[in-house]
Order: structure tokens, then sequence, then C-alpha cells
């Protein structure tokens, strides 16, 4: 048993730093702070409770710790939020970023909107931190599961630049026809990175199909959903509203770029080491 | 395929982030339900006055009442003296988020501890 528990800890450690580490641009990014009060607190609420099936999943492909059945994994996804929660609150403290007389649902609200970011940090931090010890339940192959990976490569690269103004600002400052080249582009990074580049995972994804039929199952299904995604973050974060369909619709070719790179390399990031072998 | 029972301080940890978790959906969920719509509501009050350098520093605190936030709040200070508006100044606060407070201050001329500073909120930005 205590050895159990050393080794969990070992893990929990690695989870601390991760969610530490990847979640510190979105610490230090002035707009997050800002976004506490100007956020709907309902979208927050609300994007913390979609977090957690997806944390859940997560911990089965990555995971900071080795974890059997859905109590285990709900245990450790519940442990990379209480961690990423309690360092965002340490992290932002530090900083200043708490005024003096500050009402509590701001303070909450600061902590709430860096936690599922820094808890996919925490989750993630066995695979880039860890020494290539399996602790993935699973390796990530069937179609909905590589989706899946994708997704949370996107949200992950995503979350860093989703809350910064020059999103806006660069929407704002390129035409109809660079949007397009942007989005065209996109989706040639996606797909040079899902079966061109050498990174693990890529031998999977590699079937003895058409060219066409892999570029529309994996990189416009990859560009498609991180499309939805940057959208959903954009509306979490209100920058939707009072906007026309076309600036939003520019907004999303924005933000969808580094989504897609992070979907590109998310089997690489998440995704079992070991998953190219198989 | 089941080496180890659950450890113990997996429980404990998946307790207190379980129980992070509820408090922070709980608070965002209640903000939600009970906060009001009122708009921002910005007032500003001199908290110090300070002489040096041969001016005269204006400390003041705005705060809002209101349930939303005010971006690029404009606060307008003027120095009444003997029925005269004798010096006018300016700032602007970025953020002042709802039910919060932000300071800032006013560099005059004239020591407005002479006359009467009547500070007014000029108007605020939609976040």
């Amino acid at each position: 048993m205590d050895r159990a528990n050393g080794k969990y800890l070992a893990g929990l450690g690695r989870a601390i730093v991760g969610a530490a580490l990847f979640a510190l641009p979105l610490f230090m990014t002035m707009e997050m702070w800002t976004l506490a009060a100007t956020a709907a607190p309902e979208r927050i609420a609300f994007m913390l409770v979609a977090f957690l099936p997806a944390l859940v999943t997560l911990s089965y492909y990555a995971g900071f710790e080795r974890a059997f059945g859905l109590v285990d994994h709900l245990l450790d996804a519940f442990a990379a939020i209480g961690v990423a929660a309690l360092i965002a609150l340490i992290t932002l403290a530090l900083f200043g970023v708490f005024g003096l007389n500050e009402p509590l649902d701001l303070l909450v609200a600061k902590v709430a909107l860096v936690t599922p970011p820094a808890a996919i940090g925490a989750l993630l931090a066995d695979k880039q931190l860890g020494r290539g010890e399996r602790s993935a339940d699973a390796v990530a192959s069937t179609y909905p599961a590589r989706l899946f990976l994708m997704a949370m490569g996107a949200l992950f690269v995503a979350f860093n630049v989703a809350p910064t103004e020059e999103m806006m600002l660069i929407a704002h400052q390129i035409g109809p026809m660079q949007a397009l080249l942007l989005a065209v582009v996109s989706l040639a990074a996606l797909h040079g990175l899902l079966f061109w580049a050498d990174l693990p995972g890529r031998d999977g994804r590699r079937e003895k199909r058409h060219f066409m039929a892999t570029l529309l199952r994996y990189s416009f299904a990859g560009y498609g959903v991180c499309a939805l995604l940057c959208a959903y973050l954009l509306w979490t974060f209100g920058r939707l509203e009072h906007t026309s369909l076309r600036e939003i619709i520019e907004y999303v070719i924005v933000l969808a770029f580094p989504a897609a790179l992070g979907a590109g390399i998310a089997q690489a990031l998440i995704g079992d080491r070991s998953a190219r072998h198989a | 395929m089941r080496d180890d029972p659950t450890p113990l301080a997996e429980w404990v940890m998946g307790a207190l982030g379980a129980f992070i978790f509820v408090s922070l959906v709980s608070v965002t969920t209640w903000c939600a339900v009970v906060g009001g719509d009122q708009p921002p509501i910005v007032s500003a009050q001199v908290s110090e006055i300070t002489a040096a350098n041969g001016v005269y520093i204006v400390e003041i605190e705005a705060r809002n009442l209101g349930d939303t936030t005010a971006a690029d709040a404009e606060i307008v200070a003027e120095l009444h003296l003997g029925g005269e508006v004798i010096e006018t100044h300016s700032i602007m606060f970025d953020y002042v988020p709802r039910h919060s407070e932000r300071r800032g201050g006013f560099v005059f001329a004239r020591d407005p501890r002479e006359g009467q500073i009547a500070l007014r909120t000029e108007g605020y930005a939609d976040p």
C-alpha cells in the first residue's frame, strides 16, 4: 500500500509540474484575468462541467498515473482539476492578479477559467515529463479515439491564444482572401502533420486507402472539429456577441490555425508513443 | 490485470479535486443565477491628497456598484474655486470589474484643498 501511495504521489508531482508549466502562458495573459470579470459566469460553469468527461477520457489515453476502470479515471480527472485549481490560485496570487477587496466570485472566476487547460497539462505531464513509462490504459487506435486526441491537442494549443485580443486583431487586419488562404494552409498543415511528418502515431493512420479518403476522414474531419472547438472557446470568452457572421467566421479561421497544429501533433503529444508500432 | 488496490493518496486527491470542482462550478453557477444585470455604475471618491514636488496628487477610488464590468471608464476631476473651474483632468481605467474598485490619481498644479474637487464618470465601453 505504501509503495502504491509513493508511486501515486510521484505521478501527482509530475502532474503539478505539468499544470504549472503548460498553463503558465495563460496565467501570464492579461485577458485571462479580465475575462473573469467580463465572461458570462454560466458559460464558465458550463466549460468546467463540459471538460470533466473530456478529462476522464484523456486520463484513459494519457493520465499521470496508471489507472484502472472508470472510478480510477474519475479520481485522476478530479485530482488533475484539484492540482490545476490550486496551482492557478497560488500562481495568480504570486503574480498579484487578485486585487485587495476583490469579491469572491471574481477570484473564483479567475481560477475557474484557467483550471481546464491547466488540468489538461496535469494529465499530459506524464507523457511529456515521464521517462516514457507506459501509463495509459489504452492506445488510441480507433477512429473516434484519434479524433478525440486531435480535439484535445487542438484545445490544448488553441486555449493558450484564444483569450488574447490578437485573435480579433488578426481577423480585423486580414481580408477574405487571406482568411481563405489561412484556412487552406491550416488544413494542409494538419494533413502534413498527420500523414507526412515523421511523428509518433502516423503509421497507425496510414491505411491502404485513397488519398482523398484519408484527407476527408482525418484532415477535413480534424479541421471541422478544430473549427467547432474554436467557435466554442470564443463563445465562452464572449467574443461572438454583437458580431457579424462574417467576422465570426474570420475569428474561427484565425484561431483554427493554432488549433489545427495542435490537432496535428496530438498523437505525438498525447497518444502512446508505442502507437506507431501498433 | 489489477496489480494494486487504489492507493489512499489517490482517494484523498480525488476527493479534494472533486470538492474544488464542485466549489468552482457552484460559485460560478450561483453568480449566473443570482447576479443581476445592472449596467456598470462607476463612481469615484477622493481618498487622499498629497503635496509633492510642487504639485498636488489627488488619489481616488473608482468603484463599480453595477453587475457588469466597465471598460475604458473615464473619470473627470474638476477643481472649483470661487465659482470657477480652474483645473480639469481626466483618467481612464482599462477595466473596473463589477462590484470592484480600482485606484488612480490626478495631478493638480493648484492646491485642491483651497477649493473643491468634483469627480464625475464621463462614460465607459462595454468590454
